[in-house]
């Protein structure tokens, strides 16, 4: 079955999560049904029903017609997880450069969907015109890349986030004035290292579907330190992109971790991350919570701006994505 | 013997040369009167008791990460509480988790520590825990037959 269009496009829209074509094998029965989403003012189309397997052709044709991304719900990640670890992560019948050049192709077509995930307004406008240049960019950082994918292996919603913050970082600095491809960039591969260390955070407090406990709670908020102490003696990272991760659960009120900064002690870049990465969390799926409405989520960035967020970045976050507010 | 204020002429001169950039909060009034044994809170898991040491030490700087310029300058803090793994101090900057610094403390004996954590406490005044990272550098240099 095939061609279905969803009732409710925006709870669906949102209830979605990018994956590769590349990462697909013919004839594998997948566990997880597989939905096309050809742009943001449509709604996703149900492409494959679970168990029915892709053959070489179908492949064939999704790429020949540039479809690089379908999509899958959210509380399926883990399924599609545990299948992508076994026909491209952790498999003999790759070598490491071949799976690295493939892991590249995939994430392309990840990190380009980010700038479609339904975000209305000028999101569009700024994929079109930096959104190719923006991913040779991150194309050339082996490094980032190499971290990304480690994070992909760990945990494939918090990769997806990664992709999206650094979609959103990029379009609020550059908003903002930034425009130096240098300087885009080395923003882009903050973002995308800035949840790194949860990569040593337990999949099972990442994505658990009960209210944390206190030490958990605690676990989780040791990942900007974790992430801060895995890059922090690189001679390659600067050290704008080490505040990101370290900085972007501070909050300008002084109320955030973890040192419990205020104002301008936070570095800029990392008031950019915050944005972005409450932005996406909230407006994302996850197998524990629906994804709230962009409204909402707008709502609650000008309540907080001035007391959590800088209020000149929620500002222009909000004219730029929703020019009518 | 490292708490109380009877230090070395040799110290008091480094102090003297060691800018204080600590504000401490209007209302720790009691700062430095504090003594004995600090209350461990109960979700605290910590290996050694901490004692109360309020007292002054000096900082010295050290270059740890390569996108932070830290250049050799040293500053006078004050130390907090004690125990056998680490320390904790006020200081007016922020550190970083990992960095790598000597704190010689009012017993004037150099001890190479590293950031553990640090908390904001008020304007210029960061709460730092450490943990003490190997030999002295005085300890190490005997060792090794340094001059």
């Amino acid at each position: 079955m095939s061609g279905q269009v969803i009732a409710d496009p925006n709870r669906a829209c949102a209830g979605l999560v990018a994956i590769a074509v590349e990462t697909l094998l013919p004839r594998d029965a997948l566990d997880f049904d597989l939905y096309l989403w050809p742009s943001a003012d449509s709604p996703p189309v149900l492409y494959r029903e679970a168990n029915y397997p892709l053959d070489e052709t179908d492949l064939d044709r999704l790429l020949s017609q540039g479809v690089q991304t379908l999509y899958i719900p959210a509380a399926k990640c883990r399924a599609y997880q545990q299948y992508l670890r076994k026909v491209v992560l952790r498999t003999r019948r790759l070598r490491p450069t071949q799976r690295f050049s493939l892991l590249k192709k995939a994430n392309r077509g990840v990190f380009e969907s980010a700038f479609r995930s339904g975000v209305p307004g000028r999101m569009m406008e700024f994929a079109e015109e930096f959104g190719r240049q923006l991913w040779e960019v991150v194309c050339d950082r082996d490094m980032v890349l190499a971290h990304l994918f480690a994070v992909m292996d760990h945990d494939y919603l918090t990769y997806t986030h990664l992709t999206n913050v650094c979609a959103y970082s990029v379009a609020l600095a550059h908003w903002l004035g930034v425009n130096r491809p240098g300087e885009i960039g080395a923003i882009a591969a903050g973002a995308l290292l800035h949840d790194y260390g949860k990569r040593h955070m337990p999949p099972a407090i990442l994505n658990k579907t009960d209210r944390l406990t206190p030490s958990e709670r605690e676990i989780i908020r040791g990942h900007v330190v974790a992430g801060f102490t895995t890059f922090c003696t690189q001679e390659n990272i600067h050290w704008g992109q080490l505040m990101m991760i370290y900085q972007h659960h501070e909050r300008i009120n002084g109320r955030g971790y973890p040192v419990g900064l205020v104002g301008e002690e936070i570095h800029p870049w990392a008031k950019i991350c915050a944005i972005a990465d409450v932005f996406d969390a909230l407006t994302s799926a996850r197998p524990y919570r629906p994804p709230d409405p962009l409204e909402d989520v707008l709502e609650y960035l000008q309540q907080r701006a001035g007391s959590d967020f800088d209020p000149e970045m929620v500002r222009c976050w909000v004219a730029k994505i929703c020019p009518t507010n | 013997m490292l708490g109380g204020e009877d230090m070395s002429h040799e110290l008091e001169v480094l102090f003297a040369r060691s800018p204080c950039l600590v504000r401490l909060p209007p209302s720790w009034t009691d700062f430095f009167e504090k003594t004995g044994l600090v209350q461990a809170a109960l979700a605290e898991r910590r290996q050694f008791p901490r004692i109360n040491l309020r007292s002054r030490a000096v900082l010295q700087y050290r270059q740890t990460f390569p996108s932070l310029p830290r250049p050799a300058f040293t500053y006078t803090v004050y130390t907090k509480d004690i125990s056998r793994s680490g320390v904790s101090f006020l200081h007016g900057e922020q550190l970083y988790p990992s960095e790598q610094m000597i704190l010689i403390l009012p017993d004037g004996k150099p001890r190479r520590i590293q950031v553990v954590r640090c908390r904001r406490i008020g304007p210029s005044c960061f709460e730092i825990g450490a943990c003490f990272a190997g030999p002295s550098p005085a300890a190490s240099e005997e060792a090794s037959g340094a001059p």
